[in-house]
């Protein structure tokens, strides 16, 4: 791929200016609630582009799987968050504002007791943990500058930590709103292009497999309910409950959430077709594009400069929105849920500020480790989905939806036991490789299946028998 | 019509809304603090 000087310049510019954010943004942080939530204050406009700007980072997987199966991407990665999206909005948003806690374990604590929110803590630092998110800005640094993939994975790693220890939540907001507009408009410039000179539908029929231009994309069903239940994470996804606890009013939530859907649901069409553009024009023999890579591969065959370091600057910001999150989300969990709720509870702001300081560079260190292990964003992404969400979502469900009395037990049991049989089913298929390579689980049946239901059935038991007692 | 129009549309309507949301933060994020208003009070006489 041929990038200019003048792309390389736009992309240098948009790290200086995350740079000189983080340098003047420390001024806005008076105190601990600024650090972490930004005053409560985040209005309607600020809601939208923090959270469309983090959710939105595993780009090049989406690219991935667009590239290799083409519109099961938007079934997969789209249409089935929407409606738990739109679930968050209905029934859970207005009930995480008003509890104005900071965390999903301050709300296990609330629930249940603090081994829950202990517990909890460790599966949500899994759940943050932005590995996946480092190793796709790995590797598009190493195509764009040529460097090895850990250093390109240190170099992102020094900016974002510098600006988000400098102005945390506030930092994360400011430098959100640059990134949602990069990415908006890198997304959005491509497809007009590639329509123009590729040729419209037609060229996509003549030149796709009939599978890419069907929703199923020929994937077993199940397989294909396994990425619908993986849409659940937002159930128990930090950083939701962040902007939502950090909101000015209760409204902001529900609405903010609704009008983010519909920036994804643009978003989501342009991004699936370019992969689908990038696959046929692979195939076409007009361009040589690896799945992973295969944004960046059209992008730098079709943009013409300046276009095409505003698309790259736009694809570097999207995961970068989502990094910088996740690894603040992540200290977060270590300061405050940690450190000052379970270890030393006396602990002063100042304190707790330092904390969350030592936790970005935890954070960001395990995540590090984690990309240069693992070599896939897809595989990484479901590994860290499927135990997550199997140890979570029941406790929390169970949590605001269940009036009885309820066990901490109960929760802590599930947590325990729906993550550890998801991870043993995993084991076992990865111990049982196909000849292609591929883990053969036991029936079939995929990790994410025996782990919610064993989660669910532990949690009723437990919960029926242990309150039972108490009475 | 080629579906590939309303791909075209949906780019279009992408940057539309990003523009419109990106203006609304400007004036949310530049917005003066209001300073509070003091009420005089009469004083009884």
């Amino acid at each position: 791929m041929e990038i200019s000087i003048i792309d390389y310049i736009i992309i240098v510019c948009y790290f200086i200016l995350l740079f000189i954010i983080g340098f003047f943004v420390k001024k806005k942080v008076h105190n601990l609630n600024d650090y972490f939530l930004a005053g409560r204050r985040l209005t309607l406009p600020i809601f939208v582009a923090t959270l469309v700007s983090t959710w939105y980072g595993g780009l090049l997987g989406v690219g991935e799987l667009s590239f290799n199966y083409g519109l099961v991407n938007w079934l997969t990665q789209g249409f089935f968050w929407y409606l738990v999206y739109l679930f968050f909005a209905f029934f859970l948003a207005n009930r995480i504002r008003k509890s104005k806690l900071y965390t999903i374990p301050d709300q296990l604590e609330r629930f249940y007791d603090k081994k829950s929110r202990f517990l909890g803590s460790i599966f949500n630092f899994i759940m943050v943990t932005p590995a996946a998110y480092i190793l796709s800005l790995g590797l598009i640094f190493n195509i764009l500058f040529g460097w090895e993939l850990w250093i390109s994975i240190f170099v992102v790693s020094i900016v974002m930590i510098f600006y988000t220890i400098r102005g945390g939540f506030i930092g994360i907001i400011y430098t959100d709103f640059i990134q949602f507009i990069l990415m908006m408009a890198g997304v959005a410039m491509i497809i007009p292009i590639a329509v123009q000179k590729y040729g419209g539908f037609d060229f996509l029929v003549t030149n796709l497999p009939e599978t890419h231009l069907t929703l199923t994309g020929g994937w077993p069903t199940q397989l294909i309910l396994v990425w619908g239940l993986l849409a659940f994470w937002t159930l128990a996804d930090p950083g939701f409950y962040q902007r939502c606890y950090a909101s000015k009013d209760d409204k902001i939530p529900k609405k903010g959430i609704l009008i983010a859907i519909g920036f994804w649901f643009l978003f989501d069409i342009c991004t699936t077709f370019t992969g689908m553009y990038a696959a046929a024009a692979n195939n076409a023999g007009l361009l040589s594009a690896e799945a992973t890579t295969s944004y960046l591969s059209i992008a730098g065959s079709l943009l013409p400069p300046v276009f095409l370091g505003l698309f790259l600057t736009g694809l570097i910001a999207t995961v970068m929105s989502t990094v910088d999150s996740f690894t603040f989300l992540g200290a977060m969990n270590i300061s405050h849920d940690l450190y000052k709720n379970i270890f030393k509870p006396n602990a002063t702001d100042k304190q707790v500020m330092n904390a969350t300081k030592i936790g970005i560079f935890i954070t960001a260190g395990f995540a590090i480790i984690l990309a240069l292990f693992f070599k896939s964003i897809v595989t990484m992404w479901y590994t860290i989905g499927t135990i997550g969400i199997s140890a979570l979502i029941v406790p929390i469900l169970f949590g605001f939806f269940y009036k009885g009395k309820k066990s901490p037990i109960a929760a802590v049991s599930s947590m325990i036991f729906g993550s550890g049989t998801s991870l043993s089913w995993m084991i076992y298929g990865y111990l049982n490789l196909d000849q292609w390579g591929w883990p053969q689980y036991i029936a079939g049946i995929e990790p994410l299946y025996p782990g919610l239901l064993v989660s669910l059935l532990v949690f009723i038991v437990v919960n029926i028998i242990h309150v039972r007692r108490m009475k | 019509m080629d579906p590939a129009n309303l791909l075209i549309l949906d780019a279009v309507i992408l940057i539309i809304a990003t523009i419109i949301l990106s203006y609304f933060f400007i004036k949310d994020i530049f917005k003066k603090k209001k300073k509070p208003i003091k009420i005089l009070k009469k004083k009884k006489q």
